[in-house]
């Protein structure tokens, strides 16, 4: 290999090497509601499952029923053969769901957010975006050659402030998420909203971590914000509270038809499989019928975390999310504490540079509604075992533990 | 240039970069961008679009890769852009 091509294709290592431990692309064996590795059985605070549906008897069931009515694929992309009715289904519940006009459906969220942000941006325009979204987003801005404008994060006076000196020199995005994922902040939506109105700016929000999640009954941002009529760009991931895949990009008509028959990575791209559009669409009849009581439970447990973590004294992250994430500082401490965990059987998400900014980096871990009594107690424990382990570096020094 | 001068292109850049930063803490010409203001390359991007907003120019990304300290940005902007003013750029 040429030389410019070992430099450029080297992974840096070193704090894996140095704590003998990757906590990445672990072999998961069995579901995430009873993890193993290696035949070990762990806790799983690391997935995205937020109310436990991805392994629900009838959300199993239907992905059974599908698969055996179409097969493992179509075998096609949406344009071609890939259209089956039961992803047909899917957008059309997905879009009284969240709340938006017209759909479609994508193998993934972070495909959808890049397919659609490079066939709908021109390289004139420009784009204001909140600076902690998602790479899917910055992919898929970075990827129409615009001019990008990041405003500092959930700040809508700078925001503002851009808007103002830049928000009317042409067509113009503003691209936000509903819930940021690493600590679980949530974006101050109507007053963006109300701003990308009054500058006719197009709002583009992934709710990927608020569809199931937040709303009063688990539809979102657009329900949590009392946003009707949204006439901006909603995309949001079938994978996480929904238990299954694929991604759902929402919008007007025109636009979704715009992208149905114009957006490269949808129609040269094989359909999400209908068994998965099938197990979502389960998953959206159980979160109507039991939101409720499975919030309750995904709430209650990122409480008693985030209680734990305070009363340990550990440094974490106040997001209005059932999302709990310990600030960690540098890669290799956040690394040294995903580490300890796993050590207790504890799946966690450590977040490192690059994907979160330099010295921030932060061990996520959610609670989703499954998570049994027996599991949660270690967990507590387990942290304030840490905690009381002099030199510690992922609480705050100069107490005595 | 006359004291008048640096201290105008100083409080300037302070001022962008106080304003452009996650962080809250106090910035001066020593502080380091990235350990202590945790920026990032999208937060690299956020001050250098400040700078061309204020001083009315275009900058290359990549001249920051050697920026350290606010500072560096100022050594930047007069020895490689000849920024030796006011924000106005004269």
């Amino acid at each position: 290999m040429v030389a410019e091509f070992e430099r450029r294709f080297r992974v840096d290592k070193g704090v894996a090497d140095k704590l003998s431990f990757n906590p990445y692309y672990k072999k998961m064996d069995e579901s995430i509601a009873s993890p193993r590795i290696d035949t070990e059985p762990y806790i799983d605070l690391a997935s995205n499952n937020y109310l436990g549906l991805a392994t629900d008897e009838r959300v199993k069931n239907a992905v059974v029923e599908a698969l055996h009515r179409y097969g493992a694929s179509m075998c096609g992309t949406p344009i071609a053969t890939g259209y089956a009715g039961v992803v047909h289904a899917l957008e059309r519940r997905m879009c009284e769901f969240a709340g938006v006009e017209e759909g479609i459906v994508f193998p993934s969220c972070y495909q959808g957010n890049v397919a659609i942000l490079s066939a709908l941006i021109d390289k004139s325009d420009t784009v204001f975006i909140d600076h902690y979204a998602h790479a899917s987003l910055i992919h898929g801005a970075k990827s129409s050659g615009c001019r990008i404008r990041p405003f500092l994060h959930n700040d809508v006076d700078h925001l503002q402030k851009l808007l103002n000196q830049h928000g009317r020199q042409g067509p113009t995005f503003v691209i936000t998420e509903s819930v940021f994922s690493t600590e679980g902040s949530i974006a101050p939506f109507e007053a963006i909203a109300s701003i990308c109105k009054r500058y006719d700016a197009l709002l583009v929000v992934d709710d990927s971590h608020g569809i199931g999640v937040i709303g009063g009954t688990g539809r979102g941002i657009l329900e949590q914000s009392n946003v009707r009529g949204f006439q901006g760009i909603y995309t949001a991931s079938l994978g996480k509270a929904l238990g299954n895949a694929g991604g759902f990009v929402g919008g007007t008509a025109k636009v979704i038809d715009f992208i149905r028959y114009t957006c490269p990575g949808l129609i040269y791209s094989t359909a999400l499989p209908p068994a998965v559009a099938a197990g979502a669409l389960e998953a959206l009849n159980v979160v109507e019928t039991e939101y409720k009581d499975r919030a309750r439970r995904m709430w209650g447990h990122k409480k008693r975390l985030s209680d734990c973590l305070t009363k340990c004294g550990y440094d974490h992250a106040q997001g209005g999310a059932p999302i709990v994430s310990v600030s960690a500082g540098s890669a290799e401490t956040t690394i040294a504490l995903s580490k300890a965990l796993f050590e207790s059987r504890i799946l966690s998400t450590p977040f490192i540079p690059p994907s979160v900014p330099p010295n921030r980096g932060c061990v996520r871990m959610i609670a989703g509604a499954h998570l049994a009594e027996k599991g949660l107690a270690h967990v507590c424990r387990t942290l304030e075992t840490f905690a009381g382990i002099p030199g510690n570096k992922a609480v705050p020094q100069g107490r005595s533990w | 240039m006359n004291k008048g001068e640096i201290m105008s292109i100083e409080d300037t850049v302070l001022r962008i970069v106080n304003q452009n930063s996650e962080v809250n803490s106090v910035i001066t010409l020593q502080t380091d961008l990235r350990k202590d203001l945790n920026v990032d390359s999208f937060g690299t991007v956020m001050i250098i679009n400040a700078i061309e907003d204020e001083f009315k120019m275009t900058v290359d990304e990549r001249d920051f890769n050697e920026v350290v300290t606010v500072s560096d940005i100022i050594g930047l902007l007069e020895t490689k852009y000849g920024k030796k003013g006011d924000a106005d750029g004269s």
